[in-house]
């Protein structure tokens, strides 16, 4: 290695170190709840900003300020996030979905105090915890920063692996890991494992946000995002081993910083500062095709949508009747408000798809912005071509992952919803500049009119997923795999159907909202959307087409009034809706504690 | 004989069918009590509920205490009313003393058969020894993981880490499934010897003869309500008398 990749390798392990920190966190909540805390990234945040605050405002030295942050803010929040927020989901047996749900509620909460407290711009004055000055070891000048970030890594991981190792202790954590219900029945403090693993995990965040913000700008969106990318070093150690965990971390801080002594010019440079900027997504998006079957600490509820009557069903086309009439009285100028509703409300349609076998997306913006982006190059055909482009990826993805656990198979779509973002969606290169309509829908009212007639015929075409045989073979997968087995039902390939029918209803809805707007945005298409989208889908219980229609609504019309108030009401609603708490799933599908039958 | 645990009209509903219809029974300190009834009759659902199992997609009622843990003495000649236990959560219901060993899925299985027998057990006492000297079958398994193990032995590891373990109250449901015939004779005099004033032990077995050889007092179940309370020797007559005999 030459002296100045050596340089460059010593530079990307303070990031490295960094990321390892929180990866730390992430698993150290994990291991003992099994909730995966996909907050961690705004509660680092919160921890860069209330330093910042100690320091700057309030003159508090920042020695002393990380360390009441570390050791006293933090884990009250974490403290208060178990009690509030995931203790009672865990006493409902939760679902994935309405985990992770809650967990970007919790995060959408944080970005929103954060943003009311301090405002949405950019701060650069975060103070700096760590040394200045450099030392030369093996001819290569280290930073002391680094060693301390190093040390730190290294004392908190030493510190974690210990305590799990303890004959007692350890045996403890251990078994509340493995089967947290004959845990409590065996009087361990399963309880008291689980705050503390939420107060660490919390502690280890802040300190890995107060560490990261004197190299970044801290603002409570991006800075948020940022450290939320570096999950990947989590998910390739499956969530539980901490070795592999920091290992990534630092291989991949170290790639990151190699790859800016690599200079190219033209397309490929451009391809090349993407995939510099954001190795962590591609280490996120690799991490969960590679990795083997994650180490579930407890058995969860499947998604289980309330089901619609019949009834309701046919009584409930009042939605899509009144889109139709919408397009007819409706203002001129509001016509572009109302095209986005029966867009938005065929992508929520997918999950509808998606829960009748139990699975949870989280990416369903990749399918939709590729079904805009197909509709967008392709103005004849984009609306026959967005499904196929979106089955056709859809497809691709689900292949590998089918056989995984609902939470695998969840993080798997929230990869390659960032990587669709970061390496295409945001990629001038990807993106064409006006997405032109058809000729046919070229008026505002007769796209409005059309899109109110596809989005009934994707309500009807949704109509057996709860109905008649197939609704039965569906239901059957989703209560018992094993039971499905038996009875000869090859449940992967369903799920990979179903799957691929989802993306492709998802990427449908995306080329009509790509002509609603009349260009591409990649900002519509974020990651962070799909997890709203999935919130809203969830909270009004994925129950019937008229429901997810009506929440499609009351998105736009909400975002119409004020902008982003759409994700502040279903953030909000992700951690208060009752019905989000876990709605008891019924049969054998429930948390082991309810899985003891009658004898 | 004092009361080590009481429970009273409980009612347990799966989604809009109830399964227990105000059930009601009592386990004393110094005996062996039987739960017997047929599959289905909700003895695993009863003793789910008195050790705080809550299902998920059940409601419940009823009313549960506990003898206080003793300050000094055996609590049997200690005239002390019974806490109401209630609203406690599994951890501290066990942590008073009761203590559930399910049906099935009753051991950690990514544990070794010693970390296991150490789960539970007093702080600092390691009561592995005496567990293992009842049964010596679990001895070449102890570094081995408890998933590795066949049925018949997971159950018999179950029945040791609760022996083993921190208890005043042991329920134990169909303790000797999955055990050879030979073995189960054994498992069940080990949980008959483990009774003490100061311990009770309530066995929950669909076969009636083979809880009833040793308990001494019998509660019967079917269909969610408590048909018979009393000796071992009435519920044989009482079973014949119900089928004709």
């Amino acid at each position: 290695m030459s002296a100045g990749a050596g340089q460059l390798a010593v530079a990307g392990l303070g990031i490295g170190a960094v990321a390892g920190l929180s990866g730390l966190g992430v698993i150290a909540t994990y291991r003992v709840t099994g909730v995966l805390n996909v907050a961690f990234g705004a509660i680092g945040m919160i921890g860069a900003f209330l330093l910042r605050v100690a320091v700057r405002e309030w003159g508090l030295p920042a020695e002393l300020a990380a360390a009441l942050i570390v050791l006293v803010a933090a884990p009250l929040l974490g403290l208060l996030l178990d009690a509030a927020v995931f203790r009672p989901l865990q006493n409902h047996a939760a679902g994935v979905a309405a985990e992770l749900t809650a967990g970007f509620g919790v995060t959408v909460l944080l970005v929103g105090i954060a943003t009311a407290f301090w405002g949405p711009s950019a701060h650069t004055d975060v103070p700096s915890l760590l040394p200045a000055g450099s030392v030369r070891l093996g001819g290569l000048l280290v930073p002391v920063a680094v060693l301390v970030q190093l040390g730190l890594l290294a004392a908190v991981a030493t510190g974690l692996h210990l305590s799990a190792r303890g004959r007692t202790f350890g045996v403890a954590i251990r078994a509340v890991v493995d089967d947290r219900g004959l845990a409590e029945l065996s009087g361990l403090p399963a309880r008291r494992l689980g705050r503390l693993g939420w107060a660490l995990g919390c502690a280890l965040a802040a300190a890995a946000g107060m560490l990261l913000a004197a190299q970044l700008r801290l603002d409570p969106v991006t800075f948020t995002l940022v450290l939320f990318e570096t999950l990947g070093v989590v998910v390739a150690a499956r969530l539980v081993n901490q070795p592999v965990a920091i290992a990534v971390a630092l291989a991949t801080g170290i790639a990151q910083a190699e790859l800016i002594g690599v200079q190219l010019g033209g397309r490929p440079g451009e391809v090349l500062a993407a995939v510099r900027s954001n190795l962590f997504v591609a280490v996120l998006l690799v991490a969960v095709w590679l990795a083997p079957a994650f180490q579930e600490t407890r058995e969860r509820a499947s998604l289980v949508p309330r089901k619609g009557t019949l009834a309701e069903h046919v009584g409930g086309w009042w939605p899509v009747a009144a889109l139709g009439v919408a397009a007819a009285l409706l203002r001129p100028e509001d016509l572009g408000t109302a095209q986005q509703v029966p867009a938005l409300a065929i992508v929520l349609l997918s999950f509808r798809a998606l829960s009748s076998v139990g699975l949870v997306s989280l990416g369903q913006t990749a399918f939709a912005g590729v079904g805009a982006l197909a509709a967008a190059w392709s103005p004849r055909f984009g609306l026959l071509a967005a499904p196929a482009a979106g089955a056709a990826l859809g497809l691709l993805f689900a292949l590998p992952v089918a056989r995984k656990r609902p939470l695998h198979l969840a993080l798997t779509t929230l990869a390659l919803a960032t990587a669709a973002s970061r390496f295409v969606f945001e990629q001038p290169l990807f993106t064409p500049p006006l997405a032109r309509r058809p000729g046919f829908l070229a008026g505002d009212r007769a796209f409005l009119l059309a899109e109110a007639v596809a989005l009934a015929l994707v309500v009807l075409a949704l109509l057996p997923v709860d109905r008649g045989r197939i609704g039965r073979r569906l239901t059957a997968i989703r209560d018992s795999e094993p039971a499905a087995r038996m009875l000869g039902g090859d449940v992967e390939r369903v799920r990979v159907l179903v799957f691929t029918v989802a993306a492709a209803v998802a990427a449908f809805g995306g080329a009509w909202w790509v002509y609603a707007a009349g260009v591409f945005g990649a900002s519509d298409f974020d990651p962070l959307r799909g997890l709203i989208w999935l919130a809203a889908a969830t909270a009004v219980g994925l129950s019937s087409a008229p429901s997810l229609i009506l929440a499609a609504a009351g998105m736009v019309a909400a975002d119409a009034a004020i902008p982003g108030a759409s994700a502040i009401i279903v953030g909000l609603a992700a951690l208060g809706v009752p019905w989000l708490r876990g709605e008891p799933a019924s049969g054998p599908t429930t948390a082991r504690t309810g899985t003891r039958a009658l004898s | 004989m004092t009361v080590a645990l009481r429970c009273s009209d409980v009612r347990l509903r799966y989604g809009g069918v109830e399964v227990l219809h105000g059930v009601g029974l009592a386990v004393p300190f110094g005996a062996m009590t039987a739960l017997v009834g047929p599959n289905g009759a909700g003895k695993s659902t009863l003793l789910g509920w008195c050790a705080g199992a809550a299902s998920t997609g059940t409601t419940a009622g009823g009313r549960l205490e506990l003898a206080p843990a003793p300050a000094t003495g055996p609590p049997a000649r200690r005239a002390v009313p019974l806490a109401d236990a209630t609203s406690w959560s599994a951890t501290r219901r066990a942590a008073s003393g009761l203590r559930l060993v399910p049906s099935g899925a009753n051991v950690f299985a990514n544990l070794t058969v010693a970390e296991n027998l150490r789960v539970g057990g007093e702080p600092g006492r390691d009561d592995a020894g005496a567990v293992l000297d009842l049964f010596p079958e679990l001895k070449p398994h102890l570094r081995q993981r408890a998933a590795t193990l066949s049925g018949g032995q997971r159950q018999l590891l179950a029945v040791a880490c609760a022996l083993g373990g921190r208890w005043r109250v042991l329920l134990v449901d169909e303790p000797v499934q999955g055990i050879a015939p030979a073995l189960s004779d054994r498992v069940y005099a080990a949980l008959a010897a483990a009774v003490a004033p100061d311990r009770a032990v309530l066995v929950a077995d669909p076969v009636t003869h083979r809880a009833t050889k040793v308990a001494d007092f019998v509660w019967r179940l079917e269909r969610g309500r408590i048909v018979f309370a009393g000796e071992p020797t009435e519920v044989a007559r009482d079973t014949a008398a119900d089928h004709g005999l």
